[in-house]
């Protein structure tokens, strides 16, 4: 008999465990949390230019503003003026400000209007130095923030010159901001031995906790980080919240005041880190049928002032730029370009988009050059099986399912008939335009940095039969908590209710990774059961003993436990265990196998396993004014076995439109002074309820569990579905090209805007074909 | 700028809000987050952009309410007098979900959750003007609310489906012709073009009865 009936939460659309909360208005963000009387309200004070010395700063007017108690500045950091692991992320700036926006001082007040007006009257010189802006200016002058990194395989300049077709070209693509509903916000309490709790919005408690510990002179121990949910995340609290918790916790501990700091809109994107904007450069060699003899790539990307996440966000960018394509003579080249702008983070993909990105421009690039469906050419050189099947950075792919999707998408969405279809729409309309793509998607999941691939959990049985459950994962919307609620449930065959997660707390479960890389179910889930399985052991040794029946013989399932020849509730075995003195809590802990990575060589195997899948967009362009409408969008996403579809359908369709953003209408525009003009949904437009498609068909891969031995054979979900958006983009510019030629398609830049679009089509109008239809895909 | 002793009422949860002494700048979302302290509401934008804070303002209408979805956020309180407002909190008859709320859950229209209150209220202003919902009013009344999370999709399936849900015993679509929330926006009718000052409230609980219209 099997110690339980699995399966009896797990892999069903159970809904989110917060759901009732959410739509009750019941739910609490940190914003919500009821404060104390006495507490202080806190706003910054930021430098106006984006490059220079402080040359006086007179905050005498703020000082003396109504209702400020304090004003801070570097000289009140009591230990470490920084709040970023890589340490060149000052909590005020000192002498030197380098972007716009850069916190110099804080206010602390008893109102946050009054906070945010006293902010307002500090007078301020500056001594301007010279500002590198974008990526193209840092390349010229060579500015990089991390130095440049090189990923090689066999020998690209030979294979080059020895190509039978060559091609340059390049692409850019723009940044993102998060735009989570929820800004930053984190609330600190002075604690009595002189520490300090801090409720912060944050997917990373731990990295939290030791940025204020550090703070403040103190230790870890001194310092709790809880987070109950935040409202949205995307990476964007992954590093950025800890300049808001070390602020709050600076004044808190100062004043022996409650301190809460939230930032408005404005100035949340204003002040924190977004997707990095990335320029690729690349020379391809291929043969006459488009398949890649040899690549050499440069990758670019604005990092802004300083490291912060940068250097494993464009590792991934070099991890990524293969795609789903095997590339034999390929060589890498990775710029991570200093500039006077926010420093830029960790936002969902985390640089592989942008490597992603670069690869299939040049599929693309390659398939309008040689007047083929590009899809042809994606095929062509999709990663073989036997063959063909080891990664630039030496990995051999031994879960390649890209045929197995990209077989069944074709044919579920019609692909072929639609694309003829749309030639004979094209040939006919002289002002709209279609165009259709089908793009697929292979993404690498683990932490590339090692040591993040593990996790903690906690779990207390209680003598009712209730369980609470911990672990080191943050809920920022993903249902997380939910997911692995059910695999503790289904650990024990309770029904979910019996199970209940609690915030997640630095003093519960300790030295937990951020909740990121699409890991958090893979590691939480494990940790959790591992938790659960040994309490249900102790059970299991317990009730065998007991009953004098042979632990093969102890079951749980429905509530209850079946033990030889009767049955009692799980209740009951929880108290009989209790009075015969059986501990009945316990933590578990997983670390991810298989895994190695050598930083110097960048090679060796940096990921458990890869998720994939694809989708076939079509759109229509006006060719007047270059707006565009998604028609009809079809996707096949693998999520191995699906611990939760409705969850997982959730992700794959809320990642599928932010990456369309991404890639259309997200624009950040920065003015020749470096100030960041694109700063409210007034001016930055992330894709609203008319933007889905009112024809969608998104499904999950069946039949398709995780290879590896990950938490019931899922597959990690929270970044990949980002990367089916190429679709979209790449359905454009097959509209672009049947409006005005292949090379107005490849003009096409990200984000692919109604003004880039026109650009594009003006770029080429000479070489306009009207109806011009590129070879069907075999 | 208005002169800061007047009188500013509004129904909530069928109970009469009095207000003095306010900043005439003070917004609805302040003053329901931190005067109130019901935090369902959400600040998002602080702009009248995203919809978080979307709550539903009733105003009388000749024999019946008009209620309109409105941003909390850029509306400010002393244009409230005299109406009503309507919150996330005001739905649900204790577990009971609104069919707008138990029509998002059933859906998994909410994720992170924090556009969610400003969701549901902005289905409720369909939901209160619409026997049969489309896709187009849906699309129509929902595209001041952002969400960062979904596709959208399960929203509008949720606003789809509410034709398929009871009726709820509060907020209905009788509602706006409900004879006692007429009744109670009569008491409060601001006098228009009045020169007359207002008489406040003697004591300080901000009771409804003292506060009437000198």
């Amino acid at each position: 008999m099997p110690a339980t009936e699995r399966f009896t939460t797990t892999g069903k659309p159970i809904r989110h465990d917060s759901a009732h909360l959410h739509v009750t208005g019941k739910a609490h963000y940190t914003d919500d949390i009821p404060l104390p009387a006495n507490t202080l309200h806190i706003a910054f004070g930021t430098s106006r230019i984006a490059h220079g010395h402080i040359a006086a700063l007179d905050l005498s007017a703020v000082v003396s503003a109504p209702g400020v108690v304090r004003v801070f500045t570097a000289a009140d950091v009591p230990g470490d003026n920084n709040y970023s692991p890589a340490h060149d992320d000052p909590i005020f700036a000192d002498d030197l400000v380098q972007y716009i926006g850069q916190p110099i001082f804080a206010v602390a007040a008893t109102s946050y209007e009054a906070a945010r007006r006293a902010a307002q009257r500090a007078g301020i010189d500056y001594s301007p130095l010279p500002a590198i802006l974008d990526i193209r200016s840092a390349l010229v002058a060579e500015s990089y923030v991390l130095p440049s990194k090189t990923l090689r395989r066999g020998n690209p300049e030979q294979a080059l010159a020895q190509a039978e077709r060559r091609l340059q070209g390049s692409i850019e693509m723009g940044g993102q901001d998060h735009f989570y509903l929820e800004g930053q916000v984190a609330v600190a309490i002075p604690q009595d031995h002189g520490g300090v709790l801090v409720h912060s919005s944050t997917q990373h408690p731990s990295e939290i906790q030791h940025m204020v510990g550090r703070a403040l002179g103190k230790q870890a121990h001194d310092v709790v980080i809880q987070c109950r949910r935040m409202g949205g995340g995307f990476g964007g609290k992954e590093s950025q919240p800890a300049l808001f918790a070390c602020a709050a916790a600076i004044v808190a501990t100062a004043t022996g005041r409650p301190a809460k700091l939230r930032i408005d809109r404005d100035t949340d994107m204003i002040m924190t880190g977004k997707r990095h904007d990335f320029l690729a450069e690349y020379d391809v060699g291929f043969d006459a049928n488009g398949r890649i003899q040899a690549l050499d790539l440069m990758l670019a990307s604005r990092c802004g002032y300083s490291a912060d996440l940068s250097a494993p966000v464009n590792d991934r960018a070099m991890f990524h730029a293969d795609n789903a394509y095997y590339l034999e003579h390929v060589n890498i080249v990775s710029h991570r370009c200093k500039t006077h702008t926010v420093s830029n983070t960790a936002f969902r993909g985390f640089g592989g988009p942008q490597g992603m990105m670069a690869i299939e421009a040049v599929i693309d690039d390659i398939a309008r050059h040689l007047g083929k469906d590009p899809l042809t050419v994606r095929r062509l050189n999709y990663y073989g099986i036997d063959e063909r099947n080891v990664t630039p950075y030496g990995m051999p792919i031994e879960d390649n399912i890209l045929n197995l999707i990209t077989d069944q998408l074709v044919s579920s969405s019609d692909y072929l008939a639609r694309r003829q279809a749309i030639a004979k729409f094209n040939a006919q309309s002289p002002v709209v335009k279609r165009g259709i793509a089908l793009t697929p998607l292979k993404f690498g999941i683990s932490f590339t940095a090692t040591q993040f691939n593990q996790a903690g959990a906690l779990i207390h049985v209680y003598t009712d039969g209730t369980i609470l459950l911990n672990h080191g994962g943050t809920e920022m919307g993903q249902g997380l908590f939910t997911k692995v609620a059910q695999v503790v449930a289904s650990e024990f065959g309770l029904p979910l209710a019996k199970v209940r997660v609690s915030a997640t707390d630095t003093s519960k479960v300790p030295n937990t990774s951020a909740t990121a890389a699409s890991s958090g179910s893979d590691l939480n889930g494990k940790a959790a059961q591992a938790a659960a399985v040994a309490i249900r052991e102790r059970l299991i040794a317990f009730a065998s003993d007991y009953y004098n029946v042979p632990a093969d013989a102890v079951c749980f399932h429905d509530g209850n436990v079946t033990i030889g020849r009767q049955t009692i509730s799980f209740t009951e075995l929880v108290q009989q265990a209790y009075h015969a003195r059986i501990s009945l809590s316990s933590t578990g802990y997983y670390r991810t196998p298989k895994i190695h990575y050598d930083q110097t060589t960048l090679t060796g195997r940096p990921f458990l396993y890869f998720a994939y899948g694809a989708a076939v967009t079509e759109v229509a362009i006006d060719t007047l004014t270059g707006e565009h409408r998604m028609l009809r969008v079809d996707v096949l996403h693998d999520v191995g076995q699906s611990i939760n579809p409705a969850l997982d359908i959730g992700q794959i369709e809320g990642g599928f439109l932010q990456g369309a953003g991404w890639l259309t209408c997200e624009e950040l525009w920065w003015d020749s002074k470096g100030e960041l003009k694109t700063h409210a949904p007034s001016t930055y437009k992330i894709p609203a309820i008319g933007d889905w498609p009112s024809d969608a068909r998104i499904r999950l891969l069946q039949d398709s569990p995780n290879r590896e031995n990950t938490i019931f054979r899922s597959k990690a979900v929270g970044e990949p579905p980002f990367m089916l958006a190429y679709s979209v983009f790449y359905a454009l510019r097959d509209a672009v090209g049947a409006a005005a030629g292949p090379a107005a398609a490849t003009a096409l830049q990200a984000p692919a805007t109604p003004e880039a679009v026109l650009r594009a089509l003006m770029a080429c109008e000479t070489s306009a074909e009207p109806g011009e239809a590129a070879e069907v895909a075999v | 700028m208005a002169t800061p002793n007047h009188t500013v009422r509004f129904v909530l949860d069928e109970e009469i809000v009095t207000v003095r002494n306010i900043e005439p700048t003070t917004t609805l979302l302040q003053y329901l987050r931190q005067s109130l302290g019901r935090t369902g509401t959400k600040e998002g934008c602080a702009e009248g952009d995203c919809g978080a804070c979307t709550v539903v303002v009733g105003e009388l209408d000749g024999d019946r309410i008009d209620y309109q979805a409105v941003n909390a956020c850029i509306r400010f309180l002393p244009t409230l007098d005299g109406k009503e407002v309507v919150t996330v909190e005001s739905l649900a008859e204790g577990e009971a979900l609104h069919p707008v709320q138990q029509a998002m859950v059933d859906k998994h229209g909410s994720q992170c959750g924090f556009c969610t209150p400003g969701f549901v209220m902005s289905l409720l202003d369909v939901y209160l003007k619409h026997e049969q919902i489309t896709a187009a009013a849906i699309t129509e009344h929902l595209s001041g609310n952002l969400c960062r999370c979904t596709g959208y999709r399960p929203i509008i399936d949720a606003g789809r489906g509410l034709a398929a849900y009871p009726d709820p015993p509060r907020w209905h679509r009788a509602e706006p012709h409900n004879p006692a929330r007429i009744q109670r926006l009569r008491s409060i009718r601001p006098r228009r073009g009045g020169a007359k000052r207002r008489v406040l409230c003697p004591d300080l609980t901000g009771c409804a009865r003292h506060n009437l219209c000198g």
